[in-house]
């Protein structure tokens, strides 16, 4: 019990009860991936404040309530468990809510990243940008909208699709924004397209068509300047638009290549797709 | 970490009967998920209620939740705590969220009417600690202080956080982060030692 004041073991069981900031969680979160004791002292805390909510409340749960949640099963596909090695420790021991929490908050800081970029809430008036965005949404989406309560059900991922549905209005809206075709497309890449604002220094891929990447494999963007290539995030298939990691800055082109899981430091198979961007 | 009641939680968690059932459920058992929805909501239901305060919402947030507990069957780990420890976690998580972004407008008009902090802890201890659950929550925090106890009872049952309480009672952050800290100590101890929670029946 030595070591409670302060410090960053200080901040688990304060975690446990939901009781920080936002910042404070985050760093919570990030100690606990590195902190096997704060780890099992998170699961006593939650184990010893779930023994003290009552078992049976004032008011059960009503009949009504037990009713639609046994009917909602059919409209919920059960998630395949994750293999082991793509379970790292400390989210083994956390509601996967944080996974896509920390995701939500990645494309969130994203987004607002591109908004400070400049042109703040600007909007080109081009029915192509609503018709991009929408069509990224859908993109994003299609694995979770499987039917009317999918808006409750899939609220975490629909709020991620969302920002990356912003970030890409942002993008698109961007008085510079350049939708570019694949070229040289391989099978399935042929309806793919980047888009990409200079002034932003943000790029898109909205990948129509594109199938999931084959198991053990991953899709890898890259810009690409003169012969280098800079690896610009991997991303699994077609169930997901992804917005570019790093900046695009005097990129002559976005490439995408077929990679182990994990993704490459350096490309190692032949794009199958290019976008070449004007300066 | 761990003292010496550190193996019969251990221990206690192994044995969760619920575990097992949940292996079903990520099989898509049905039946196995009725034995979990019997076993969990309650709790859910109770925390989410306590912290949203709102009857409706809180069933809302309550079958998200179990709906939740059927899409991650399969990434349940019962080493990482019991199943209902689990539930309750993510109901208190999404009461929380939900609850926040609400207050964070509320508490900007709160400010200006200094001294109502008190007021406002009274409703939700009268809230947990008489009308919901009464004898079951006051026998599990016996073992805290009255000044550790109303920090816990507000950051957990009243979703409050280390800040808002700081303001509410007038009273340093750091000097609620100790509170807090302390009473979750002494809870962890005595859930562990088997006291006095597990003495419900008095
Ligand atoms: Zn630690």
């Amino acid at each position: 019990m030595d070591g409670y004041d302060g410090g960053a073991h200080g901040l688990t069981s304060l975690y446990a009860v939901d009781a920080l900031d936002p910042q404070e969680a985050a760093a919570a979160e990030a100690h606990l991936r590195g902190c096997a004791d704060c780890r099992e002292e998170l699961v006593e805390v939650r184990e010893a404040l779930a023994a003290a909510v009552a078992d049976e409340p004032a008011e059960a749960p009503s009949a009504a309530l037990r009713a639609r949640v046994m009917a909602a099963l059919d409209d919920v596909p059960q998630l395949p468990a994750l293999p082991a090695a793509v379970a790292p420790a400390a989210s083994a021991s956390e509601p996967d809510d944080e996974l896509s929490r920390r995701r939500a908050r990645r494309e969130t800081d994203r987004t607002s990243a591109a908004r400070a970029g400049g042109t703040t809430g600007r909007r080109a008036p081009r029915r192509w940008v609503q018709g991009l965005a929408a069509a990224a949404a859908a993109v994003v989406v299609a694995g979770a909208a499987v039917s009317g309560y999918a808006a409750l059900q899939w609220r975490e991922e629909a709020r991620s699709a969302q920002q990356v549905a912003l970030a890409v209005t942002q993008v698109a809206g961007a008085p510079d924004a350049q939708l570019v075709d694949a070229q040289g497309g391989a099978e399935g890449w042929g309806s793919s397209r980047v888009v990409v604002s200079r002034s932003l220094g943000e790029a898109v891929l909205v990948p129509t068509g594109v199938e999931d990447a084959p198991s053990g494999r991953t899709w890898q963007l890259w810009f690409v300047t003169g012969d280098a290539a800079r690896p610009a995030g991997t991303f699994a298939g077609a169930g997901s638009a992804a917005v570019l990691s790093g900046a695009v800055d005097g990129a002559d082109a976005v490439a995408v290549t077929l990679e182990p899981a994990g993704g490459s430091e350096t490309p190692t198979s032949t794009p199958v797709a290019v976008y070449p961007l004007t300066a | 970490m761990s003292g010496g009641g550190g193996t019969g939680a251990d221990r206690e968690r192994a044995v969760d009967p619920l575990a097992a059932s949940m292996a079903r459920v990520a099989a898509g058992d049905r039946d196995a998920f009725g034995e979990v929805y019997d076993a969990v909501a309650p709790k859910v239901l109770a925390v989410t209620r306590a912290v949203l305060r709102n009857p409706s919402m809180a069933e809302e947030v309550t079958q998200e939740v179990l709906l939740e507990v059927w899409r991650q069957a399969a990434r349940y780990d019962p080493s990482a705590g019991s199943v209902g420890a689990w539930a309750t976690t993510i109901g208190h998580r999404r009461a929380v969220d939900r609850v926040r972004s609400v207050r964070a407008r509320e508490d900007r008009e709160d400010r200006v009417v200094a001294g109502e902090g008190r007021v406002e802890y009274d409703e939700v201890s009268e809230q947990v600690l008489q009308h919901e659950d009464e004898s079951r929550v006051r026998k599990a925090l016996t073992g805290l202080t009255e000044l550790q106890r109303e920090a816990v009872v507000m950051a957990y049952w009243g979703g409050r956080t280390s800040t808002e309480i700081s303001a509410q009672l007038g009273v340093p952050v750091p000097t609620v982060k100790t509170r807090l800290r302390d009473g979750l100590q002494r809870l962890r101890v005595d859930l562990a030692r088997g006291e006095p929670a597990a003495g419900s029946a008095s």
